[in-house]
């Protein structure tokens, strides 16, 4: 049995995700309660940070395609951080750089949403 | 050559047998004919010893079925039907007793030879003795019946006798009346024939052996009964024969006196022995009914553990039983899960939790508590006066009680008499506690505790009793779990063989033809994954596509996707110019239409065999794999996966890519299955490796079946035996040398 964890930690004017292990189809839903938690708090604008992920499946994928609408329709995104090549080669392969904001660094993607709400 | 007896018994068995009411009715309406009889004939006047043989024999021919049923009793079931035959027999010959009492109030007259004095006296004398005629013989009856059961094997021969001594009585009481009649102060025939009987009957009471078997109860009253009995008894034995009842009595049918004697001194004898073996059983009483309770109680359980496999059942019975076999007046159990203790009370819970954490965390003699006791010793542990220890509070925190909500709502309809109660309950106070833990093999799956009232407490039997069920109950937990799991995985697995096998059938039977290349193609799924897909369609224009695709999901879901997107494949590839627009609409006809988190990958090359091209569209599938002059490379279109973008922005990021070939190039197209491989230590294929194997082996120009074997040889080599986690899925296409065909133009 794989280890996950999903830890949030504000980081105005987001929330960031930091992901810890592995992300396949058993510990996805765990994730999704994050997410779930997060929307249901009316926290919307949120940044995921990939810095501690070994390792992500189709599963994982699937959970931010789920969150990502609830995210946009309330002025909000769920952007995406600190992916290490590997993991990042999933993602590309999906074509997700085209759909999501990928970013190095933490910091860019907050600038991202401070730039675009004026807050 | 049979014996006397048996011949008796067949000739016994021979005779018709009346049920009770309509043997009473018989002996009630010859009692009827009688008085008609009198009337009619004036010989109502006469006294009862001075008639005739008709007037005798009347009595004899009615009293006949209720003979024959006697001599052919009902056999009693069992010992609680014993009981109700005691308590029968008992009643009604009080009832006879306290009616003949009452008759003294009556005004009617017989002079001492039963001769009525008036037409009244004969009529109500006649009414009265209506009682006695009809509960005498049904007392017979029932006292033949209860020294029959569960006697010695020589002892029909006893009952016999009883059985002929009560006949022979009436017969000679009724047919020499003025013989048997009382003199003086001399005992009449009836009781000194009663006497004998009741010798007899004392002899076969002396066993009794129903009487140990009997509730604690039905003990107590067994005692009283008896004794009433007996004085019942004493009074028909010593009936007096001056009296007029008796004069009515014998005036009716002369042999009745004689049958309440004998009756009488047969009830004296053995009301007297049961009083006795009451008396006896009466001290282990106690014992005795616990003793019935355990065993009763664990013989319920031990269907219930075969039977039902929920856990809910299961606790609230154990709860129960725990309780029944110690005596306790509360049982709770303590589940542990994975760190986590939750306290289960049942569906009406005998103490609040709070009174359950009290206990619980209460100090055994070494300072520990309670619970950390029975975890560290693995044993039953007890505590006969508990009291609260100084670090209470916190040993709430770490027992975290989840209430269901039939037990809120079971707490909640008990609360009303929580405040009533409130008094007694706090003399009443739960003080006396014991605890078993609930272990299979090394595993502690929690603990029961079981709880009495301060004044009371728990002996070795109790313990070691508690220790037996909790071992029952723990062995029940745990079969139960491992059925629902065996059950869950059974399902599943049924359920990734239908997957597997509904996925094996969409695949193509047979790869296309052609003198322009080769073609073969194959997917292995994994144990638990079914996602895996590849197709040969049709273009508009003719030219043949290969499809490879994978869907997201395990199992049944995954394999129905496929069947979807094969169908949506097929059904569209016909008015279909490129693989683009096929990407393009298959994505128009899957985005929103499964759950937002599914998507799929594909990948669709369209072959243009003449020209040796082909065309190809990638919707987030892992690369192609081409080989063209002895040089491997991997082909990365730009495309986002299905299902994922609405169809605009999904159009707008697909690549159709264009890819010439020459004679003897390859194309592999794969799932991520292959290069995701592991070896035992973890190490992926990858990628890289792959395409340098066939890259290599490609120089010697293999056919697709040959360059597969190729690879797949490598991949074992380096997964040496570990099982794939992903489905494994390729297609290899040559293009061939055409010599023949070679195109001029």
């Amino acid at each position: 049995m794989n280890q996950f964890t999903a830890t949030v930690r504000e980081c105005k004017p987001a929330q960031v995700v930091d992901l810890n292990g592995y992300l396949d189809a058993h510990t996805a839903p765990e994730l999704e309660q994050t997410f779930q938690k997060l929307l249901d708090d009316q926290r919307f604008k949120i940044i995921v940070n990939f810095r501690d992920l070994a390792y992500i499946s189709s599963a994982g994928l699937g959970v931010f395609m789920a969150f990502i609408e609830d995210a946009r329709n309330n002025n909000g995104d769920i952007k995406l951080v600190g992916m290490s090549p590997k993991v990042y080669n999933v993602f590309d392969l999906l074509g997700f750089p085209m759909l999501y904001e990928i970013f190095d660094d933490e910091s860019e993607a907050v600038q991202k949403f401070i730039a675009t709400t004026g807050e | 050559m049979q014996t006397r007896t048996q011949r008796l018994d067949e000739f016994i068995s021979g005779l018709p047998r009346l049920s009770l009411p309509k043997a009473l009715s018989v002996f009630g309406l010859s009692w009827g004919a009688l008085m008609l009889y009198d009337i009619v004939l004036g010989s109502w006047e006469r006294s009862a010893y001075d008639f005739d043989l008709l007037r005798m024999l009347i009595p004899l021919v009615g009293f006949a079925p209720m003979y024959v049923r006697m001599l052919r009793p009902d056999d009693i079931r069992d010992d609680g039907d014993a009981y109700e035959t005691f308590v029968r027999m008992t009643t009604i010959s009080l009832v006879l007793v306290v009616v003949s009492a009452l008759m003294r109030v009556v005004p009617f007259s017989y002079t001492p030879l039963g001769i009525p004095e008036s037409f009244w006296s004969f009529m109500v004398g006649r009414a009265i003795s209506l009682l006695p005629l009809l509960m005498l013989p049904t007392i017979a009856e029932l006292i033949v019946r209860l020294i029959r059961y569960r006697s010695r094997r020589s002892v029909p021969l006893l009952a016999r006798l009883v059985t002929y001594g009560i006949g022979l009585l009436f017969v000679v009481a009724q047919l020499f009346p003025t013989d048997l009649r009382p003199v003086g102060d001399d005992p009449t025939p009836g009781i000194a024939i009663g006497s004998i009987l009741g010798f007899l009957a004392l002899i076969l009471t002396a066993r009794a052996r129903w009487i140990v078997n009997l509730r604690r109860r039905q003990k107590w009253a067994l005692l009283g009964l008896s004794f009433l009995g007996m004085m019942a008894a004493v009074y028909f034995a010593a009936l007096d024969d001056t009296s007029e009842f008796v004069g009515a009595m014998a005036a009716t049918f002369p042999a009745l006196p004689a049958m309440a004697s004998a009756c009488g001194m047969l009830l004296i004898n053995i009301q007297l022995a049961l009083f006795v073996h009451a008396m006896i059983a009466l001290p282990t009483a106690n014992a005795m009914d616990r003793r019935s309770t355990e065993v009763t109680s664990l013989a319920t359980f031990g269907k219930l553990l075969t039977r039902s496999f929920d856990i809910t059942d299961l606790i609230e019975t154990s709860i129960g039983v725990a309780c029944d076999v110690t005596g306790s007046r509360a049982a709770w159990i303590e589940l542990q899960r994975a760190g986590d203790a939750e306290l289960l009370l049942g569906h009406s819970p005998r103490l609040t939790s709070m009174d359950a954490i009290r206990l619980m965390t209460s100090t055994v003699a070494d300072g520990t508590t309670l619970a950390e006791s029975v975890r560290a010793h693995r044993d039953v542990q007890v505590i006969d006066r508990a009291h609260p220890t100084v670090g209470a509070n916190e040993a709430d925190r770490t027992v975290q009680r989840r209430e269901t909500a039939k037990e809120k709502a079971a707490r909640v309809a008990s609360a009303p008499n929580r405040t009533l109660d409130k008094s007694r309950s706090e003399q009443k106070e739960l003080s006396t506690v014991a605890a078993a833990p609930l272990v299979v093999g090394d595993l502690m799956l929690g603990t029961l505790y079981v709880a009495k009232e301060r004044a009371q407490e728990f002996d070795r039997d109790d313990l070691a009793i508690l220790g037996t069920v909790a071992d029952q109950i723990a062995m029940a937990m745990q079969h139960s779990e491992l059925i629902h799991s065996s059950i869950a995985s059974e399902r599943i697995e049924q359920e990734m063989l239908i997957a597997r096998d509904l996925q094996q059938r969409l695949l193509p039977r047979s790869m296309p033809v052609s003198k322009w290349y080769d073609l073969h193609a194959e997917s292995e799924p994994a144990q638990l994954v079914g996602g895996d897909y590849y197709d040969i369609v049709s273009f508009s224009d003719g030219t043949l596509g290969v499809v490879i695709a994978d869907v997201s999901g395990k199992g049944p879901s995954a394999a129905l996707y496929m069947g979807m997107i094969k169908g949506v494949i097929q059904a569209l590839a016909g008015s279909t110019a490129t693989p683009r627009d096929l990407l393009a609409k298959i994505n128009v006809a899957l985005h929103g239409q499964i759950d937002p988190k599914w998507f799929a990958t594909m990948t669709c090359a369209q072959i243009l065999e003449e020209r040796r091209i082909l065309r190809v569209a990638r919707a987030g599938h892992c690369p192609t794999l081409i080989i063209r002059n002895g040089v491997g490379e991997y082909r990365r279109s730009r495309g986002l996966g299905l299902a994922i973008a609405r169809p605009l922005m999904f159009e707008r990021n697909l690549e159709l890519e264009e890819l010439n070939f020459s004679a003897d190039d390859y194309v592999v197209l794969l799932s991520d299955g292959i290069p995701e491989a592991r070896s035992p230590e973890g190490e992926e294929f990858g990628y890289e490796r792959l395409m340098a194997i066939a890259t290599e082996a490609s120089a010697l120009n293999p056919s697709p079946v040959e360059l597969r074997n190729t690879i797949f040889t490598e991949l074992s080599a380096f997964t040496r035996g570990e099982l794939p986690i992903d489905d494994s899925t390729i297609v290899l296409l040559r293009w061939k040398q055409c010599s023949d065909y070679e195109t001029s133009s």
